[in-house]
């Protein structure tokens, strides 16, 4: 019995965490597969294989094109991560960096060469947090050596007021000799 | 010389008259600061208990009074040393009055505006998150270095000067036999007898100070400017920005300035060394300041009005003829053209038109920093309806807290260090009274050139 009921789960969810998941439309069958696993900030590689429904053969040049459902400013609207074309093998690999942690539904349309009618499937990304930098930004300009330029003018002014301190003391120590404490 | 003596006498007595008599006023004006500080305190809890939502900041108008508070203050700072900084590289003979005031502004005001982005934070414990995670390409980073180099800088440049002053009040205490005081002062005066090598070492430190701190407090109100034009939004989006607040920092800290030496002129009865001479004199420095703003004001606005995309467009509609209108025209008519012409009108050139032009400027000045955060922040960076903002009672009583934080610290200061440059202004007098004398022994004679700052 728990050996039939294991075999129950693994036929549901083995597609689901593993991410492949059949379909067939437009005499084609598309396969997708993610990992299992991915994580924010990292690239997630997400394959698309389109097979022939007659004969099995694999379909080149058919285009494939991946939908995320966002939600931003309290609207929720599909946004496209990636487009691609499979190649001699049917195969077309998509890179995906998730931005969101949680379960995500990847929305997967694909359309053979010569029509005009796409097909779509669907499969479930389960992102997990991290806490990586997300976006670096590359504009603004380069300056040869960095941040030391600036650590460098920091650290002769602190020296100069380091002097002065030593300039203090200096003053106390001399203190013993005779003199006026005014100007008078 | 007796005269000169005389002079030296009551010049003691006026410096020292603060620290050994203390009236009822005085006690009443630090309690009325204290409660408005401690209603400021309780408004903080508030804040700290709720978040910010307390306040009128959301997440478009992200910035409001606080950052205001902390420009208009980091601003006035350079009342103070910058000034007196560039008074003694240019020996101004007529400084030495305003040099000490100039520099305790400085430092209050550094202490209160470095407050205003704590407060602007609603958790304190992020500060910390400026030493973790911060990177040097940041401007805030830039800030936070500026303006500590900028204090500690300011804190030097202060005490040096005071130095011979500490020591005389000293002296001054043990004759009066207050020993507890004289021992404060003895420890201040880290063992001042003003001997020769002393004297030149003293002379060696403020020359290096004096030339060191006019860089540091440019690059402090530059890398300040920086944190609004750093960021891309149009309002913001100026290659002048650094040295327009650099200028306008200098003018409300003129402003500030004269306000200070009004008040305690009046308070401690100072009309001998703070004669009108020295409010006219800072005037017309008031007023050179504001022909620069009249000429960065019309550059700013020119050139990005000539062009006039769709974003400042909608800037100049709010500043000239919208929501800001008023407070944008009293800014320019009241703060950027009045204030020279009460100065530079001779029926109005005295203490008075002076001090009234001072308090234009720094009303127009703190107005002019309102604009530049609030009114800059409601541009719409996406076509949405552009979000308004009004500052809540906690922030109006922070504010108010804040002020009166900056009114208590330069009372508590006058209660407890010398007014006064006492020895600077005897040197002057003394440097007169000779001039003087080789004037009346030969007349044709040229005229000496002054002593420099900490004397050989």
């Amino acid at each position: 019995m728990s050996a039939f009921f294991a075999a129950l789960v693994a036929i549901v969810l083995i597609p689901l965490f593993a991410g492949a998941t059949p379909a067939r439309a437009n005499h084609g069958g598309i396969q997708l597969s993610v990992p299992g696993s991915a994580t924010i900030g990292a690239p997630l590689e997400l394959m698309a294989q389109i097979m022939s429904t007659e004969d099995g053969t694999p379909i080149v040049g058919a285009s494939v094109t991946v939908e995320y459902l966002a939600e931003f400013g309290g609207e929720r609207s599909f946004v496209v991560l990636g487009r691609g074309i499979t190649d001699e093998e049917g195969v077309a690999n998509l890179r995906i960096e998730p931005r969101v942690a949680g379960e995500h539904e990847l929305r997967v349309f694909y359309s053979l060469p010569g029509e005009d009618t796409a097909a779509v499937e669907s499969i479930t990304v389960n992102v997990s947090d991290s806490d990586i930098q997300q976006y670096r930004s590359e504009s603004g300009i380069h300056i040869f050596g960095h941040e030391w330029i600036l650590i460098s003018v920091v650290g002769t002014v602190w020296l100069v007021l380091l002097a002065v301190a030593l300039g203090i003391a200096d003053i106390a120590r001399n203190g013993d000799a005779p003199g006026v404490s005014s100007a008078s | 010389m007796e005269a000169v003596s005389g002079y030296y006498e009551r010049l003691v007595h006026t410096a020292v008259a603060p620290i050994v008599h203390t009236g009822r006023l005085y006690y009443v004006w630090v309690a009325f600061l204290l409660a408005i500080i401690a209603w400021g305190v309780y408004a903080y809890s508030v804040q700290y208990r709720e978040g910010l939502v307390v306040t009128g900041m959301r997440d478009r108008i992200l910035w409001g009074l606080y950052i205001t508070n902390f420009v208009f203050f980091i601003g006035i700072s350079h009342a103070g040393t910058l000034i007196s900084a560039i008074l003694r590289v240019s020996q101004a003979a007529w400084r030495t009055p305003v040099t000490r005031m100039a520099e305790f502004i400085t430092a209050v005001a550094l202490a209160v505006g470095g407050l205003q982005p704590i407060m602007d934070l609603g958790r304190p414990d992020r500060v910390l998150n400026v030493f973790i995670h911060g990177r040097w390409q940041s401007p805030v980073i830039w800030d936070l270095v500026s303006i500590t180099t900028y204090f500690t800088a300011s804190v030097v440049y202060l005490f040096l000067p005071m130095l011979p002053d500490l020591g005389l009040f000293r002296d001054e205490m043990r004759k009066r036999g207050s020993g507890r005081r004289a021992r404060l002062y003895g420890l201040m005066a880290i063992g001042w007898t003003g001997s020769p090598g002393q004297r030149r070492r003293l002379g060696l430190a403020i020359t290096i100070m004096m030339i060191l701190i006019i860089p540091i407090a440019v690059s402090v109100h530059t890398v300040v400017s920086w944190i609004f034009a750093m960021t891309v939004r149009e309002p913001w989006d100026s290659t002048i920005f650094g040295p327009f607040f650099v200028a306008g920092a200098i003018f409300s800290g003129i402003a500030v300035l004269i306000v200070v030496m009004a008040i305690l002129r009046k308070a401690y009865h100072l009309e001998e060394y703070i004669q009108e001479k020295h409010f006219v004199y800072l005037g017309y420095l008031l007023a050179a300041m504001a022909m620069i703003m009249i000429y960065a004001n019309l550059a700013e606005y020119i050139t990005t009005g000539y062009k006039l995309n769709e974003d400042s467009e909608f800037h100049f509609r709010q500043l000239f003829a919208g929501r800001f209108a008023v407070l944008a025209w009293y800014y320019f008519v009241g703060g950027l053209l009045l204030p020279p012409l009460l100065i530079l009108l001779p029926f109005t050139r005295n203490m008075k038109g002076v001090l009234v032009a001072a308090v234009l400027v720094v009303v127009a000045m703190w107005i002019e920093r309102y604009l530049i955060v609030v009114a800059s922040l409601r541009v719409p960076l996406m076509p949405y309806e552009p979000s308004n903002y009004a500052p809540t009672w906690v922030e109006l009583s922070l504010m108010a807290a804040s002020f009166a934080l900056f009114a208590l610290l330069i009372t508590l200061f006058v209660k407890l260090f010398p007014i006064l440059a006492v020895w600077e202004i005897a040197e002057e007098h003394e440097g007169r009274a000779e001039e003087a004398v080789n004037s009346e022994r030969a007349p044709s004679g040229g005229r000496a050139a002054p002593e420099p700052a900490g004397g050989s």
